[in-house]
């Protein structure tokens, strides 16, 4: 008897035997290529923070860049404020890098958090919202020449859906390169970095902590004041234990202003810091919002 | 239909794109460099390809009344192979291309090559056409992408083209072709052109 092929028996046994057999197949090569995948995204992360260290660029190479961070970059929890490297452990090294991809745990978790250090410099992980959705990316703060302050050294920030043209220009070199110079804590050890409408004219301005914002953009600079504030937070206790016994007085701005004039700063950073001042004074925010 | 012809047809006279007009929305969002223009365009043939074949090996047992459910499996699992290829491989490209990928899936040439050709025909002629019609694609999608890396960012491959010297001549990159409406442009000239030279493609 030939087989009826327009049976719901026929039919329905066809569909399950299509299903289970692609099912089969997809897994397999899922499972298969998964160590290899885990892999390039890796690589990925590891070029961004040398990006953010001010290493490399977008043009560099990326093999290269992965070898420098493995030579020069430690990998380390903080757990309650105990600093904890775990470069060479390759267990530990791999939790590290699940968590930066789990961007939802990265904003939530607080006890147990991934740092990177290389000489002076500490890279902090960040993630929180834009406008749309998720923003996150990487940035580098590097201990002032007297030691009582930080300075932002590198950020480089990625986005989901902003709007192109406004919010999403977080992720240009033009917009991040504003924030090279700027010092991390106020005069009362709170987190200062911030971008703010209008920049200095800008009424909570702090003297050599405030970026212009985005035209056009304020809500995902909202976004991005609130990210830095939120990811750093978690680290302040730290970061602050790591500057030794600092008070007030010590920390407020012109620490910053002299820094670049004693050389050990490079030049490259004196440059962009007077063009951050002279942004912010030029140009003015004409209050659009998206 | 011959073999060969079988296999010329969809490059030129018969192209996806510029004649049966397929698949444009991916020409317009992935052509604004060559390199993921051509690892897209290889995608699309290496699907188009495999599922036509597998379609035309099982063409025999599919109950029709299900048979366009059975396609989108096929070429949703063949679509996925690619994807996670990609990403562990050519992770960069992979995210250039980001969803266009897994936009392949719905790429009516994929589909229209299934239903109108595979289905009733041998398989070998099936995996012939497939190729053919991905290459047909892939064509197009190079020249488009040709003319835009070159003409909006300089470049050609990510290799800087332009001297140096044309730029500081005066010479400006034209931001409009970094644009989707410029490959619009594009495959509006190529089709004229196109159909300059096939006389029997112009409408009366």
């Amino acid at each position: 008897m030939a087989i009826n092929k327009n049976s719901n028996a026929y039919i329905i046994i066809y569909t399950v035997v299509m299903v289970v057999i692609v099912g089969a197949l997809l897994a397999i090569l899922a499972t298969s290529l998964k160590d290899r995948q885990e892999v390039e995204v890796q690589k990925e992360q590891k070029f961004s923070i040398m990006r953010v260290l001010g290493v490399a660029n977008e043009d560099s190479d990326k093999d290269q860049m992965v070898e420098l961070f493995k030579k020069d970059v430690t990998i380390a929890w903080i757990e309650k404020g105990e600093y904890t490297p775990v470069t060479g452990n390759k267990a530990e090294e791999k939790a590290v890098f699940d968590r930066l991809g789990n961007r939802k745990e990265l904003r939530e978790v607080t006890d147990k958090l991934p740092i990177f250090q290389q000489g002076d410099t500490y890279v902090i992980p960040m993630a929180g919202k834009g406008l749309w959705d998720d923003i996150w990316g990487f940035i580098a703060l590097q201990k002032t020449e007297d030691g009582t302050n930080y300075k932002v050294s590198g950020i480089v920030m990625d986005h989901k859906g902003e709007t192109p043209g406004l919010g999403a220009e977080i992720a240009t070199a033009a917009v991040q390169d504003k924030f090279i110079g700027m010092t991390l804590f106020d005069a009362e050890d709170n987190i200062a970095v911030q971008m703010l409408k209008g920049g200095m004219a800008h009424k909570s301005a702090v003297e050599g902590s405030t970026v212009d914002a985005i035209s056009g953009g304020t809500k995902t600079c909202d976004g991005v004041n609130k990210m830095i504030k939120d990811s750093i937070g978690k680290y302040a206790a730290f970061l602050k234990a790591q500057l030794g016994a600092t008070t007030p007085a010590e920390v407020e701005a012109p620490a910053e202003d002299e820094a670049p004039v004693e050389g050990e700063t490079p030049a490259e950073e004196t440059v962009t810091e007077d063009t951050v001042a002279e942004d912010v004074n030029v140009e003015s925010n004409n209050g659009k919002e998206e | 239909m011959k073999l060969s012809k079988n296999f010329t047809n969809p490059l030129a006279a018969n192209n996806p794109v510029i004649v049966q007009i397929l698949g444009i929305c991916s020409a317009l969002a992935v052509t604004v460099q060559l390199k993921p223009a051509l690892v897209m365009g290889l995608s699309v043939t290496f699907v188009c390809a495999f599922s036509n074949l597998v379609m035309s090996l099982l063409r025999n047992g599919v109950p029709s009344r299900i048979r366009i459910i059975v396609q989108l499996v096929v070429i949703a699992t063949l679509v996925i192979v690619v994807d996670q290829f990609l990403r562990a491989f050519m992770f960069d490209v992979s995210k250039q291309l980001s969803v266009y990928v897994g936009l392949i899936i719905t790429n009516c040439i994929v589909m229209g090559r299934v239903e109108a050709f595979a289905l009733g025909n041998k398989p070998w002629a099936s995996f012939v056409d497939g190729v053919s019609n991905g290459l047909g694609y892939t064509l197009i999608l190079v020249i488009v992408a040709f003319f835009r890396e070159l003409c909006g960012s300089g470049k050609l491959f990510g290799m800087e083209i332009i001297p140096q010297g044309a730029y500081e001549a005066g010479y400006m990159n034209n931001g409009l072709f970094l644009f989707p409406p410029m490959a619009l442009i594009i495959i509006g000239c190529i089709i004229w052109i196109h159909r300059s030279f096939n006389k029997d493609l112009q409408e009366k």
